[in-house]
């Protein structure tokens, strides 16, 4: 049933189209993204619509109603007109980058509101039809978007495939590219014409405002997910194609209407919401990504400080039972009066080392460390013992105060470091309070 | 291709008349002639307004006959009207809702056509109101009585001769409209279904495709869908289109119906949608008035027009 | 004895930024097979020799020649290795596949990456001891690490020129030692390196020729020659930025352009 539904004509075209769109869209945004020229893409999108609106009346004055040719060429005139514009205002007549790309965008989308509405009382069709370009129409696309977008997306796959290392070459250092002339005018005009057309047909089903989101979140989410660029070319189509195959999807499932008259209870249009719905995937790989997200890096953190707490418990529970007395096993209680810390924390910790089989728990409640307990906490006593005596003797710090900073640095000192301080130290066998420092091990 | 030259032409010549004849028609209304200025939003309004009115008064229309209502925005000159004019009337039920429209007409007292609609007589899609009553020509018939009182006001002494014209008018409405549903009531019970581009034709379809019955019961709302809502400027949904194709399956709609000003694309989407179950639909080849005129078209030429179109295809 | 062709031969350059001269009436010719240096003080014209010899920049004026040869006929032959800054370090890539675009233009557009190029990244990775770390982001290398994989790339590349922009600023001692050592090794193979720098004491250890200028070519030869407190002062000194003064000035009234005052 659903899947009737999906290929259904009326449901079949707008989802096509959007889901191959959404793919161009990403793979043409890369491009974009990583020329740090995001806002162009907003600009050039801002800039097609004039040349659409002059597009259009000369296609209806031709009779050519449905023709997308005038209206390519017409946006295309427009967009090079404004890319022109951007570049000689930047370059010959100094004005700032962002100043620049602001006054082509604005200039450009009011002449073309200018333009429809000096057309909105001679022709109200067209002027209907292109006010729907503003915000887009996805759901009265038919198969011939999905043909066209099916071609332009082969046409781009090929350019991508075919010039990669130039492309890549000139997006990372253009100097290299233009000296060694990997990178030349013809390729970059090819890319620039592309990249019109892209936002043309993408225009259709977005909107010349909503257009750029899709230009640009795929490009930018996928970069928050991984480093190597084909991988990320790979996520930004996906994102792109799926924000866009979600976007119509739920746009209609989830639409509904009350009553028989069609009366709506919930409104979904589509181009908004392919826009939220990159905007949502954004934000999960902002929150959830595994280099950097932020919820990542929140989970990292309280490892860590959960780490630092098990190391300080057993580090007390070392020298207690290896160090000084002979006993084997701590009661809980001396725990307590060494490591003051709520119960139900030192609770949850002897539960965690235990189940790392680092202590075990007698059943009176004292706590003895196993064979891997007492190897983890002499390093530790180790690490914290050796740095005090460097704090010591090179930064030359007096010995009452170099504890605190062992405290924090016995977590983090890695073996590399342990190596290097050895050989420094000359294999110290006292640290600077006369206590000894436990010998080196090879791993347990 | 051919047909595509005609279209065109049509819009040209309709453009360039209306752009026309709006600039003449507005500098003869402001001459100081001594007679009353009224001002009127809608074309159908003016003509009502126009046909009671008489030698006394100028009349002239704000929206362009060929222009959408829905969507007008106050242009250069608007103000000047309707600081001109004496008495404003409007079409009302929210149809003149844009910002700055509605602000002027309360600002000057604009008179609805529709207040003395009782509340059953009104059709409401859950909270918004449909506008569309020029379509049903009984209901629009009743602003007779209102206008007739507010050109009684101006012109106290005419009042009867205002009085009598209203009558006139209201009884060749009431006629044309025992006419056009004769004609309609004659097509087949289960052929009399129609499907448009826009939710224009509730009152229409409610007054001249539903058996008596239904009106009461309020089965009549299954004799009209279209997949755009009651203003042309909202968006559509696939859901919507998907839910008219199930409507024309269900009810085996032969002929669909374009309308003018409109994008056809919505209705082209239809044909596929029913042609992919099985079911052939086809676009009428004239296409309906509903919220505009074309050069030369009057009201009563729209609801004839649409009525013989109508009757010709779901025959 | 074997005639050594010029590594570049310059005739006349002159570059004018706006309306003001950067270079003036360069003209240089240095044989192939040294280590030179292109000193001068800040702005003074360095950064813009190289891109006007490369092509990057037009000049007014003057030829340019590279082993004997236009810059057109030449392109695979030389390395440019531009400033750490003109580079965005965050863009995705490996160290690796850093160093492989220096074989890009051997490759061409359909040919894919085989042995060879393998044979040669890893040799250059070797070379600047950058092994290790050959699956790192670029992102997060240190300033000497990118220099580094930046003088991998050439390397990798096997040209004859190299043209490198102040590759030993802001970077570790170590890298700068690494970087020295594979620089002289390249001059032990006849390779000819052009190297912008910033730092008068450390040139004269490092290069055997050196050219100085400031927006006019004050000297250029071996580096013993060269260094003599008259010609550096030449170098450094104010005297000639007086021209340059005037210049801008009256460029700037016959445009219309706002003057500063300034106190010679």
């Amino acid at each position: 049933m659903f899947i009737a539904e999906i290929f259904d004509p009326v449901l079949r075209g707008p989802l096509f189209a959007c889901t191959l769109m959404g793919i161009l869209s990403a793979i043409i945004g890369l491009l974009v993204v990583f020329q740090a020229q995001s806002l162009k893409g907003e600009v050039l999108s801002h800039a097609c619509y004039p040349g659409m609106v002059v597009g259009s009346i000369v296609a209806s004055l031709l009779g050519q109603d449905h023709s997308m040719f005038f209206v390519c060429i017409g946006a295309l005139a427009t967009a090079y007109i404004g890319a022109l514009g951007i570049d000689v205002l930047v370059h010959r007549w100094r004005v700032s980058s962002d100043s620049a790309l602001s006054f082509v965008l604005s200039f450009s989308f009011s002449l073309g509101l200018l333009l429809i509405s000096a057309i909105q009382r001679s022709y109200p069709t067209l002027w209907r039809r292109l006010q729907a370009l503003l915000v887009g129409q996805a759901a009265t696309m038919g198969d011939r978007y999905v043909v066209i977008s099916f071609v332009l997306l082969c046409i781009v796959l090929l350019v991508a495939v075919v010039f990669r290392r130039q492309i890549i070459a000139d997006l990372f250092d253009k100097n290299f590219s233009q000296v060694q002339r990997l990178s030349t005018p013809f390729l970059k005009g090819v890319c620039m014409v592309l990249l019109v057309i892209t936002i043309i047909v993408s225009i259709r089903s977005m909107g010349v405002v909503l257009m750029s989101s899709m230009l640009l979140f795929p490009a930018v989410t996928a970069r928050l997910l991984t480093d190597n660029f084909k991988t990320l070319s790979g996520i930004a189509a996906t994102i792109g194609g799926g924000g866009g195959a979600i976007g119509v999807l739920f746009s209609h499932f989830v639409t509904f209407s009350s009553g028989e008259m069609g009366g709506r209870a919930l409104w979904l249009p589509t181009g908004p919401i392919i826009c939220l719905t990159f905007s949502l995937l954004f934000a999960i790989a902002l929150l959830l990504s595994p280099k950097e997200g932020l919820i990542t890096r929140i989970v990292r953190r309280i490892r860590f400080v959960r780490r630092c707490f098990h190391e300080n418990l057993l580090k007390i529970l070392w020298k207690e039972c290896a160090e000084f007395g002979k006993v084997t096993a701590v009661s809980q209680d001396r725990v307590m009066e060494l490591f003051p810390v709520p119960s139900f924390r030192l609770r949850r910790a002897i539960r965690f080392l235990t189940r790392r089989e680092i202590l075990v728990v007698h059943h009176d409640g004292r706590l003895e460390l196993t064979a891997l307990g007492l190897f983890k906490g002499r390093r530790l006593v180790r690490l914290h013992r050796l740095w005090e005596l460097y704090l010591v003797e090179y930064c030359h710090m007096p010995k009452e105060r170099v504890h605190p900073s062992a405290e924090e640095m016995e977590h983090i000192l890695t073996p590399h470091i342990e190596r290097t301080l050895t050989e420094l130290l000359h294999n110290p066998r006292m640290d600077p309070h006369d206590k000894p420092i436990p010998m080196a091990e090879e791993d347990f | 291709m051919r047909r595509g030259w005609i279209y065109f032409v049509i819009l040209f010549l309709c453009s360039v008349g209306c752009q026309e004849a709006g600039r003449k028609q507005f500098n003869s209304w402001l001459d100081e002639n001594g007679n009353v200025k009224i001002l009127c939003t809608t074309v159908f309004v003016g003509e009502l307004v126009q046909a009671i009115a008489g030698e006394d008064f100028d009349v002239i229309v704000l929206i362009p006959p060929c222009s959408d209502p829905h969507s007008y925005q106050l242009v250069k000159g608007d103000d000047e009207k309707f600081r001109r004019a004496d008495c404003v009337f409007s079409s009302g039920l929210g149809l003149e809702h844009r910002g700055a429209l509605a602000r002027y007409l309360s600002l000057h007292n604009a008179v609805s056509i529709t207040t003395q609609l009782e509340k059953e007589e009104i059709i409401t899609d859950g909270t918004t109101v449909d506008p569309h009553v020029w379509l049903d020509l009984s209901l629009w018939a009743k602003g007779v009585d209102c206008v007739v009182d507010v050109l009684a006001q101006k012109r106290e002494r005419d009042r009867a001769v205002y009085k009598e014209r209203g009558e006139r008018v209201r009884r060749s409405l009431l006629r044309l409209h025992k006419k056009i549903r004769s004609l309609l009531q004659a097509i087949p019970d289960d052929r009399r279904f129609l499907v448009t581009t826009h939710n224009a034709f509730q009152y229409f379809s409610r007054a001249y495709l539903a058996r008596d019955e239904e009106w009461l019961s309020g089965e009549w709302k299954k004799r009209c869908r279209a997949p755009e809502g009651l203003s042309p400027e909202s968006q559509i949904n696939t859901r919507d289109l998907y839910a008219v194709v199930e409507y024309i399956l269900e009810h085996g709609v032969s002929t669909i119906f374009a309308e003018h000003g409109m994008n056809r694309d919505s209705i082209e989407r239809l044909v596929d949608g029913a042609r992919s179950k099985g079911h052939e639909v086809s676009i009428a080849k004239e296409m309906l008035y509903s919220d505009s005129l074309g050069t030369g078209v009057t009201h009563i030429d729209m609801l004839e027009h649409n009525a013989r179109i109508i009757a010709e295809a779901l025959a | 004895m074997t005639k050594k062709r010029s590594a570049l031969d310059v005739r006349g350059l002159t570059v004018h930024y706006g309306s003001s001269p950067v270079l003036w009436d360069l003209s240089v010719a240095v044989p192939e097979g040294h280590l030179v240096g292109l000193i001068g003080p800040n702005g003074a014209g360095k950064t813009t020799f190289i891109k006007a010899v490369l092509g990057l920049i037009q000049g007014v004026a003057g030829t340019v020649q590279l082993l004997g040869s236009r810059l057109e006929n030449m392109r695979k032959r030389i390395a440019y290795v531009p400033q750490k800054e003109t580079v965005d370090w965050t863009f995705p890539m490996r160290v690796r596949d850093l160093v492989e675009m220096g074989c890009y233009p051997n490759l061409g557009l359909f040919r894919l990456a085989g042995k060879k190029t393998k044979r040669a990244v890893d040799r250059a990775l070797d070379l600047l001891d950058l092994s290790s770390i050959e699956n790192e982001q670029i992102g997060h290398l240190s300033g000497g690490q990118q220099q580094r994989a930046f003088l991998a790339r050439a390397v990798a590349q096997d040209a004859d020129l190299y043209f490198l922009d102040e590759p030993f600023a802001g970077i570790d001692q170590v890298s700068e030692q690494i970087l020295l050592e594979v620089l002289r090794e390249m001059r032990e193979k006849n390779k000819s390196i052009f190297i912008v720098h910033h730092d008068l004491i450390s040139a004269r250890e490092y290069f055997d020729w050196a050219i100085l200028l400031n927006t006019r070519l004050i000297a250029f030869g071996q580096i013993d020659q060269v260094f003599t407190s008259d010609v550096l002062r030449q170098t450094y000194g104010h005297k000639l930025s007086l021209i340059e003064d005037l210049l801008k000035i009256s460029s700037d009234y016959s445009k219309g352009r706002h003057v500063h005052s300034r106190d010679f």
